[in-house]
């Protein structure tokens, strides 16, 4: 039965190449008008999994749904999606105009309705006076946003964009997230959004679903992935620098108390709770602060706390503009990275002194020991 | 979540461009065609294991390798064979030798006007077709012609230059001919060595002539295989020049089918000279093939 | 621009060394030479060379069309090139693109089949065809050329068309039928229009092929049907006057066309596949 309010539903998709899975009973669902994310390295099936959608792909088991219809036996031409690929694949011996048109051709719409849904696409994605030229004459921004007229122009049900951005260069990059994810919200258009820049993820979407070979690792909004992984993979994936393996000393309801290194431990709050007693410290490198030992104040003994300070010698530094990036080794052998906007404290670090380590346990979280796939 | 899953209905397969029904029918008249000319190599080496009735023009229903034990016995077609591979030897060196100055030229040029200029000059040739290069070279080289009144208005020589009517004219006018076909076979190859190397190599003190021998030529030795390839083929293939530059006496294997056909009307002959004409074109192709996998072996990464 | 001592070898074939030029040039002198030579001789007055020639004169063309075996033989060849170059491209088009899209793996040695006429001499090529054709008992001399012709004209479309089909970014197919095209519209609409230059790359090719070749069609032409090319060598082995001279000259003219055709459709380096 189709959930009301699922725009599109993928259903225990599995899909088999000869020996090789790539999709391992994926299910994901995106609500109408939602921008959803598939981020993940390659070879991870998102791209697979967005041309199950478009229809190129047929999954070994498993159904798509798309606006409460069944569409597995539809075939691609006729699914009504609009596919957008990372090579803007415009077709090199029309116009703008006639590649905009072409979808409506298809659809047999008359000469002057085509005519006015061009103008309107073009005119949304601010090339009205380019409608003439060829794409070889346009900048490869201009020409995605074409490729994107193109398949608005049909009208589609779902806007499914297969990394759109990879080839343009960076500093234009940023400025058509912004543009196509306004475009996406103005329309309303249900979204399905391939990535491997977590950056790009972050910025673009509603909720995203983070994936690694073939199977669903999370899902949840931009912050929860970024605040919260729930493995070391997407920790990992998502920046987290800071994977320690602690124990766990003890747990109450919603917090844990756990032993990183010598001196006091450290109180976590407890999001997703991994068993066992050995599990690891997950943290930013924004989260960790720095100062001189002889600058701090002095160790603390004692209980746990939210705050843990420890000693630790500098060992590496780097500095890449407006912040630093260090590296400081602990007694134990332990290695924190940190990063932090540069002053004039931070100058007078020096490689090799001793320096105080201090970390927030609310910005940590605690993963399994070896999480699903790292 | 199990629930959902259907049994599959048959083999699943992705959206494919052509799907294997239309390949079928896209594929068949190509594969028609393939097989009729398949066949029809077969049809006459199977002719080459038949014999003629004598004094007529008649195949028996014999089998016989007769045909075949005549070409080795007879040692003159052996020699007619040997000679073709020789020359056509010839003419791939002397060819590829002057097609490389040419090739690296138009491959080096920065101006595409002059690199233009000059593919026009090569193309022209090769467009134009046998008929006029042997009727040109023919007037050229007359004892009459061009060239010899030239040379006895300039006192180089007194009396003309036979240059036809034997190998001189013949390989003059094929080396004409396939110098177009290898130089543009050559341009390609030579366009992928990185001008940067040759600069490198000049900035470290090495002459002109040590940068082609060391650098640019090894590199190349792939490319200068598969021109070689190509105009040995050709060179195999003569028929024309050979006839009417040579004029009866120089013959090549092609001549020599032509003659078995329509002077002694033996056809099977014919059948087993065109066999061991085909068999040996095809070890040609194959060897050089594999000369080329080899140096593009030794000589890259 | 850095000035100073970097070496010269970006620039024109002069810096490259003048013996080297100089060389290019005498073998740019040696190709070109005798076209240049049969378009003058074709309007010398007299049937044998003299220097310095003895007028001028257009007999020869004259002659060319008066005898009635050239002008037959022309119109075969004509007729010959209008029938197989569009039955060479057509087969072309379908063997690349069902080679190249079709995805199989015998795609490569059916590809290896097709180009092999190039490599087998044109005699082996002739005796082949005119004895099947004397075994099946199909002995209408034209249909013999036209199906002979083809065959040896298919590896030239086949590798020309390839070539441009290669370059096609196949995604636009996919964009095509994502936006609701059936796969005859994407290819008729998509495809086809990209290949162009190769379609016409390769009938250029097959066009100078049929007009030109000798050593099959020695075998297949019969005493009604001739060709051009064996008319004209039944000419030069009994009399060499100018007239062949003439009619090489129009075969120049016609390339020389061809040429300007090539470069404004497809350019001539890609044509002849040195990019």
């Amino acid at each position: 039965m189709p959930d009301r309010g699922f725009d599109v539903e993928f259903k225990c998709i599995r899909k088999r190449y000869g020996s090789i899975e790539a999709l391992r009973g994926v299910s994901i669902s995106i609500r109408r008008g939602e921008l959803l994310t598939l981020l993940g390295p390659s070879g991870c099936g998102k791209t697979t999994l967005l041309r199950t959608l478009a229809g190129f792909v047929r999954p070994t088991e498993g159904e798509v749904w798309l606006a409460g219809e069944r569409v597995d036996e539809v075939p691609p031409a006729r699914r009504n999606v609009g596919l957008v690929f990372q090579n803007y694949s415009l077709f090199p011996h029309m116009t703008v105009f006639d590649n905009c048109a072409f979808g409506l051709q298809m659809r047999h719409l008359d000469r002057s309705t085509i005519q006015k849904r061009v103008e309107e696409v073009l005119n949304l994605v601010h090339l009205a006076e380019f409608s003439g030229a060829y794409p070889s004459q346009l900048s490869g921004g201009m020409q995605q946003r074409v490729a994107l007229a193109r398949v608005i122009a049909i009208q589609p049900r779902a806007l499914l964009l297969d990394e759109p951005f990879g080839a343009i260069d960076r500093r234009l990059r940023d400025e058509m997230q912004v543009e196509v994810r306004k475009l996406q919200q103005k329309l309303g258009i249900t979204t399905l959004f391939v990535t491997h820049d977590q950056q790009e993820a972050l910025i673009m979407s509603d909720r995203i679903v983070v994936m690694n070979e073939g199977r669903v690792e999370q899902e949840g909004t931009p912050l929860d992935i970024y605040d919260s992984p729930r493995s070391r993979f997407v920790a990992g994936f998502l920046g987290m620098e800071n994977l320690l393996p602690v124990t766990v000393v003890r747990r109450t309801a919603d917090q844990a108390i756990v032993h990183v290194t010598e001196g006091p431990d450290l109180v976590v709050p407890l999001r997703a709770a991994p068993q066992g007693d050995h599990v690891t410290l997950a943290f930013r490198a924004e989260s960790v602060s720095l100062v001189r030992r002889e600058e701090s104040a002095g160790a603390e003994a004692g209980e746990a706390s939210n705050v843990l300070s420890v000693p630790g010698t500098l060992e590496f530094l780097m500095n890449l503009g407006a912040r630093v990036v260090y590296e400081v080794r602990l007694p134990d052998g332990k290695l924190v990275r940190g990063e932090a906007q540069r002053t004039d404290r931070t100058r007078a670090f020096g490689v090799g002194e001793p320096m105080t380590v201090t970390l927030k346990g609310d910005y940590c979280v605690l993963l399994p020991e070896s999480g699903a796939g790292t | 979540m199990s629930a959902l899953k259907k049994p599959r209905r048959g083999p699943v397969s992705d959206f494919k461009t052509i799907p294997t029904r239309s390949l079928v029918l896209i594929l068949l008249p190509t594969l028609v065609i393939i097989a009729f000319f398949l066949a029809s190599y077969g049809s006459f080496i199977i002719l080459s294991f038949r014999e003629m009735v004598p004094g007529t023009s008649q195949v028996t229903g014999n089998w016989s390798f007769g045909s075949y034990r005549r070409f080795f016995r007879d040692t003159v077609y052996p020699y007619f064979m040997f000679q073709t591979l020789l020359r056509a030897a010839q003419v791939t060196v002397i060819g590829l030798l002057l097609a490389y100055p040419l090739a690296y030229c138009v491959a080096r040029t920065a101006s595409k006007t002059l690199r233009q200029l000059m593919m026009g000059a090569m193309i022209i040739p090769l467009l134009v077709g046998g008929i006029t290069i042997v009727y040109a070279w023919m007037v050229l080289l007359g004892n009459v012609g061009l060239i010899n009144t030239a040379l006895k208005a300039l006192g180089i020589v007194k009396t003309s230059i036979h240059f036809l009517y034997n190998w001189t004219g013949v390989i003059i006018c094929l080396v004409y001919f396939v110098i177009p076909y290898a130089a543009f076979s050559l341009i390609g190859p030579i366009r992928n060595v990185p001008r940067t190397l040759e600069e490198a190599a000049v900035n470290m003190g090495a002459s002109r002539l040590t940068v082609f021998r060391r650098i640019v030529f090894p590199l190349t030795l792939p490319g200068v295989v598969e021109a070689a390839s190509l105009t040995y083929s050709l060179g195999l293939s003569a028929f024309l020049f050979p006839m009417m530059l040579g004029g009866g006496r120089v013959k090549m294997m092609s001549n020599i089918i032509y003659e078995t056909i329509y002077i002694t009307f033996d056809f099977p002959f014919a059948g087993t000279l065109a066999a061991i004409l085909l068999v040996v074109s095809i070890f040609v192709v194959t060897v050089m093939t594999r000369l080329q996998r080899l140096a593009r072996r030794v000589y890259n990464e | 621009m850095n000035k100073g001592s970097a070496p010269k070898l970006t620039r024109e074939p002069g810096a490259l060394g003048w013996p080297l030029g100089l060389m290019a040039a005498l073998i740019i002198a040696f190709l070109i030479l005798p076209v240049l030579f049969v378009i003058f001789y074709s309007f010398n007055e007299s049937a044998y060379f003299h220097f310095p020639p003895t007028g001028l004169s257009l007999r020869w063309y004259a002659n060319f069309f008066r005898l009635h075996y050239f002008r037959s033989g022309a119109l075969i060849s004509l007729a010959l090139a209008a029938v197989v170059t569009p039955l060479s491209v057509a087969m072309g088009v379908a063997a690349s693109y069902g080679l190249i899209r079709g995805k199989f793996r015998a795609a490569a040695f059916i590809n290896a089949l097709l180009m092999s006429p190039i490599i087998i001499p044109g005699v082996v090529t002739g005796i082949a065809f005119m004895t099947m054709f004397k075994l099946i008992g199909f002995t209408w001399s034209f249909g013999n050329l036209v199906i002979a012709m083809t065959l040896i004209c298919l590896p030239y479309t086949v590798r020309t068309i390839s070539a441009n089909m290669h370059g096609l970014n196949p995604n636009t197919e996919e964009a095509a039928v994502n936006l609701g095209a059936s796969r005859w519209t994407t290819f008729r609409r998509v495809v086809l229009p990209q290949i162009r230059p190769g379609i016409v790359g390769g009938m250029i090719f097959v066009f100078a092929t049929v007009l030109d070749d000798v050593s099959v069609v020695v075998f297949l032409t019969s005493y009604k049907t001739s060709t051009l090319s064996i008319a004209a060598m039944g000419y030069i082995r009994n009399k060499d006057d100018p007239t062949i001279a003439a009619m090489a000259t129009m075969l120049i003219a016609l390339t020389i066309v061809l040429v300007f055709v090539i470069q404004r459709v497809v350019g001539l380096e890609k044509f002849m596949s040195v990019e």
